[in-house]
């Protein structure tokens, strides 16, 4: 995953440019570079030969239902090292996404050094447990759970009650 | 429309985030918690917590904010139970403080 590294060593440089100040344009750039998404599209259009229609196919992913993969704490049992990972591979993705945003767009947070440096362990943490679980048929699923479908956003199960229900009783 | 049960029940709610935090390690200074919104619309809760300075070794840091981060998602459930995307945001005592002059407390 050459640009995914590539994208995540520059992370680390721009956050680390000037320590001794919480110097607010290197820290939202470090933030809105460290990410997993170029890493785990990578790998999910992998198994496409063509160089350009895998860059076509990058293209359809979306950040949205990837960030709500997880619905419930995976309980114990023999996959439970597995679906921990992915967990957290899963959370540190949406945490990814959700500062990417607040640092490009959200002028009136402040970012300190150590938070921003934190974030960014926390990146290539989730790079070294995806390296460990990225041929796991779970997590193959999860990769799929990128492609946006209104289908699995809205999953056949409890309706969501809504504002025009009649009450019972 | 869904209305997350957080945004319905909130003095429930944030009685059980109180009840977590209160008992979270003595590392942790303050937590702080929001309702909202979050980038992606979805409804979420924003989870701000102080970390007492040097309380904990810089390599360790990482795995203890997990820890606390676990601790309050395991405890109380803000997705399964209140329909709320958990969000974490952790700062030493020190780097709190220019946050604290400068940000608005909504951002």
């Amino acid at each position: 995953m050459p640009y995914a590294d590539d994208l995540h060593h520059v992370a680390r440089e721009i956050a680390t440019l000037h320590p001794a100040e919480a110097h607010q344009p290197s820290l939202r750039r470090a933030l809105s570079t460290a990410q997993l998404f170029h890493l785990l599209i990578s790998d999910a259009v992998a198994g496409c030969g063509d160089k350009k229609l895998r860059a076509c196919l990058a293209r359809m992913f979306d950040h949205g239902p990837m960030s709500s993969f997880f619905k419930q704490r995976p309980a114990e049992g023999p996959e439970y090292n597995l679906k921990d990972h992915l967990l957290i591979v899963a959370e540190t993705f949406s945490e990814a996404h959700h500062n990417r945003n607040g640092a490009d767009y959200n002028l009136t947070r402040e970012w300190q050094t150590t938070e921003v440096s934190l974030l960014v362990d926390g990146v290539e943490a989730a790079f070294k447990r995806w390296a460990v679980i990225r041929d796991e048929p779970i997590s193959r699923h999860y990769l799929i759970s990128m492609l946006p479908s209104r289908e699995r956003k809205q999953p056949e199960k409890a309706r969501r009650p809504n504002l025009t229900d009649i009450p019972k009783g | 429309m869904y209305i997350a049960r957080a945004l319905t029940h909130q003095s429930e709610f944030f009685a059980a985030v109180d009840q977590v935090t209160s008992a979270l390690p003595s590392e942790v200074a303050e937590v702080f918690t929001a309702l909202g919104t979050d980038w992606d619309g979805e409804s979420a809760v924003f989870f701000k917590v102080i970390l007492k300075d040097n309380a904990i070794p810089r390599p360790e840091l990482l795995a203890f904010t997990r820890q606390v981060s676990r601790a309050i998602v395991q405890q109380v459930g803000p997705l399964e139970e209140w329909g709320v995307l958990p969000h974490f945001r952790f700062l030493t005592q020190t780097e709190y403080a220019p946050v604290k002059e400068v940000e608005p407390a909504w951002a």
